[in-house]
């Protein structure tokens, strides 16, 4: 590897590692599939590195190759666990079978986060990506907007949309003792 | 909003583990490494021309010795199915 290249990528892990580790774990929900993917992330970073120079492209770029690297991981973890098949499956079969062991979460909230990760994990995928960057990782509509690359009404709408699904998801399983603990934490906004 | 205000600050944020960047860089010298040279990469291009060019070769050859065969032996010009006339049956 040259010398100048190995700095770039350097101070490139250094400024986007953190979120980029942080939002795959919002998708995969546990350490180890969250740093395979955020390894995989920046020797993607590393191999397109000369095209990308601006830095607010760059964070965009980098977020579209986490969402997909997590998506994908997940199809290929589902897959193998399925012994190896090459038959298509719908990103919406995820929630109910993964294990849920998110280290940024506290034990004593677990039980409910993990509840409603699951149901968001069922929206569709723009939904859930908007859900995730406005109301998980904290960004604003504008920023979630620039790195979702769509207009911040786009964005408002799927927000919407996604409460109004994860409303009705949450009323299909009311009878679960746990997503009705999980409501408390979404407020009656939601419900 | 007050509602998903809730479940976020239910997550921590969590740094990334340094073996991480030490696995990155173990990955990227070793993509270096098996990756061919230029050289490597001319020899290959070489021998997929050559192949190419026997494979042209043999096949024109054939469809020469082919058609000056059935000229000899018969009046009747056989279906050649490398010819583009050979849909043309003469009797």
């Amino acid at each position: 590897m040259m010398e100048s290249e190995q700095w770039d990528l350097e101070s490139i892990y250094n400024t986007h590692a953190k979120w980029v580790y942080n939002l795959a774990l919002h998708y995969l929900w546990n350490k180890e599939d969250a740093e395979e993917v955020t390894q995989d992330v920046f020797i993607k970073v590393h191999h397109q590195l000369s095209k990308f120079r601006a830095e607010s492209q760059l964070k965009t770029w980098i977020y579209r190759i986490t969402v997909n690297s997590s998506l994908d991981h997940i199809k290929a973890s589902k897959r193998a666990k399925r012994g190896g098949g090459l038959f298509f499956f719908s990103i919406n079969d995820e929630g109910a079978e993964r294990a849920f062991n998110h280290p940024g979460v506290d034990i004593e909230n677990q039980e409910d986060v993990e509840a409603i990760m699951r149901q968001i994990a069922l929206l569709p995928r723009k939904q859930q990506e908007a859900l995730i960057l406005n109301k998980i990782e904290g960004h604003t509509i504008i920023e979630t907007a620039e790195l979702m690359n769509l207009s911040g009404k786009t964005i408002e709408g799927l927000i919407t949309k996604a409460k109004k699904n994860l409303k009705e998801n949450l009323s299909h399983h009311q009878d679960e003792n746990n997503i009705l603990s999980s409501k408390n934490i979404i407020g009656n906004e939601i419900i | 909003m007050k509602s998903f205000d809730q479940i976020q600050s239910k997550f921590k944020q969590t740094e990334v583990s340094p073996f991480v960047w030490t696995r990155i860089q173990s990955q990227i010298e070793n993509d270096y490494s098996q990756q061919p040279t230029s050289l490597a990469r001319w020899q290959i291009v070489t021998v997929a021309a050559i192949v190419i060019t026997l494979n042209a070769w043999g096949l024109f050859s054939f469809n020469r010795i082919h058609a000056t065969n059935q000229n000899s032996n018969s009046t009747v010009v056989d279906y050649n199915p490398y010819s583009p006339y050979s849909l043309i049956r003469y009797e």
